[in-house]
């Protein structure tokens, strides 16, 4: 992610949350929408990022999902996990870039897991800029998420700088 | 950076301090400034190492949106070797919001960016030296607990993510350099 890009979709996400600290903004439409989202890859302190599949479910600010990481490996397979999450919106479906932090619990092929995660929604349809969640418009899910993951051996932190995927309402 | 980073931290917060205790602030009660200080642990790009830092947070908050301004500061004690040193600090600018609360407790979300930097030092008598500094995007997860009158005294548990910006070379071979910090600390807030 360069500099510009990142301060363009930092730009919004602190309008956002700007919009959110007056009263009255923020309407309670909040995890109401059911979500899919479909995951493709993160970004890593290596040349080719992490290829790290993930679908995930939301409802009523709940949301499932069960991943696949290529980068990491449990007995010579690729790290998989599933994780049931609770979700906390910063700025809800009426702001223009949806934020939300998320924790959770779940497991993997390697142990426990504990999930740490702040997301981004972004409508892309202009229309939906505005504010809300319009059915199967689909959206730019941007997260940074950490995971805790306690082997046998010892508790690794393992972080997933930029996961990007789409999300689509209905 | 630092020594910029703490002297604009310290003259905003100083002012705010002063805006908000003032006495229309006060009347209103809207306003409140907060510093936390704490220890814990941080690990770096590509590192599965676990090193002790310290933390020192000010902040000011916007008590009807439980939503304000969160300035942290990051550090990593030196360290040496036979024949080199090493140390990091960092910088960070976030806008927090309160997203639950139970009881004394809360939950916090921040979101903002600054900068970490460092360097490793050879101490062979060469004199060689290396320094990096990197801007970057950063996230914060808060767990707040809070008493005494008004819940001025807050002890908190926090966990941050911060990630550099890769340059345009690195951003097509998706490559981003992540640190993380978990950290437990004391404040206080009027």
């Amino acid at each position: 992610m360069t500099k510009t890009t990142a301060i363009a979709l930092f730009a919004g996400l602190f309008s956002a949350l700007f919009a959110a600290c007056f009263p009255g903004s923020a309407v309670a439409a909040s995890g109401k929408a059911k979500k899919v989202s479909a995951q493709y890859a993160a970004f890593a302190p290596n040349a080719g990022g992490q290829v790290t599949y993930g679908l995930r479910a939301s409802w009523n600010d709940r949301e499932i999902g069960v991943f696949q990481n290529h980068y990491l490996t449990a007995g010579d397979k690729p790290l998989v996990g599933a994780v049931y999450a609770y979700r906390f919106p910063v700025c809800d479906e009426s702001c223009m870039v949806h934020l939300h932090l998320q924790t959770g619990i779940g497991g993997t092929s390697a142990g426990p897991l504990a999930e740490f995660l702040w997301g981004a929604e972004i409508p892309l349809l202009p229309l939906a800029l505005n504010g809300g969640t319009i059915p199967y418009v689909p959206m730019l899910r941007v997260d940074l998420a950490s995971h805790w993951v306690a082997t046998r051996s010892r508790l690794i932190m393992w972080s997933y700088p930029f996961w990007v995927g789409v999300t689509l309402p209905f | 950076m630092m020594n910029r980073f703490a002297k604009t931290a310290a003259g905003v917060l100083l002012g705010f301090a002063a805006w908000s205790n003032s006495p229309d602030a006060r009347a209103a009660d809207r306003w409140t400034t907060g510093v936390i200080v704490g220890a814990g642990l941080m690990q770096q790009p590509s590192s599965q190492y676990y090193l002790m830092a310290y933390t020192a947070n000010v902040s000011l908050e916007f008590t009807p949106a439980k939503a304000g301004i969160s300035l942290t500061a990051f550090g990593r004690p030196k360290f040496s070797a036979e024949n080199f040193e090493d140390q990091d600090f960092g910088g960070l600018a976030e806008l927090r919001k309160g997203v639950a609360a139970r009881g004394n407790f809360s939950l916090g979300a921040s979101v903002g960016g600054g900068q970490m930097r460092g360097y490793v030092k050879s101490t062979d008598g060469d004199g060689g030296r290396g320094d990096y500094r990197m801007d970057g995007v950063s996230a914060t997860i808060d767990l707040r607990y809070e008493t005494g009158k008004d819940g001025r005294f807050n002890a908190q548990l926090s966990h941050t993510m911060f990630s550099g910006l890769s340059t345009s070379l690195e951003t097509k071979a998706r490559v981003a350099w992540p640190w993380s910090f978990v950290m437990l600390g004391i404040g206080y807030r009027a």
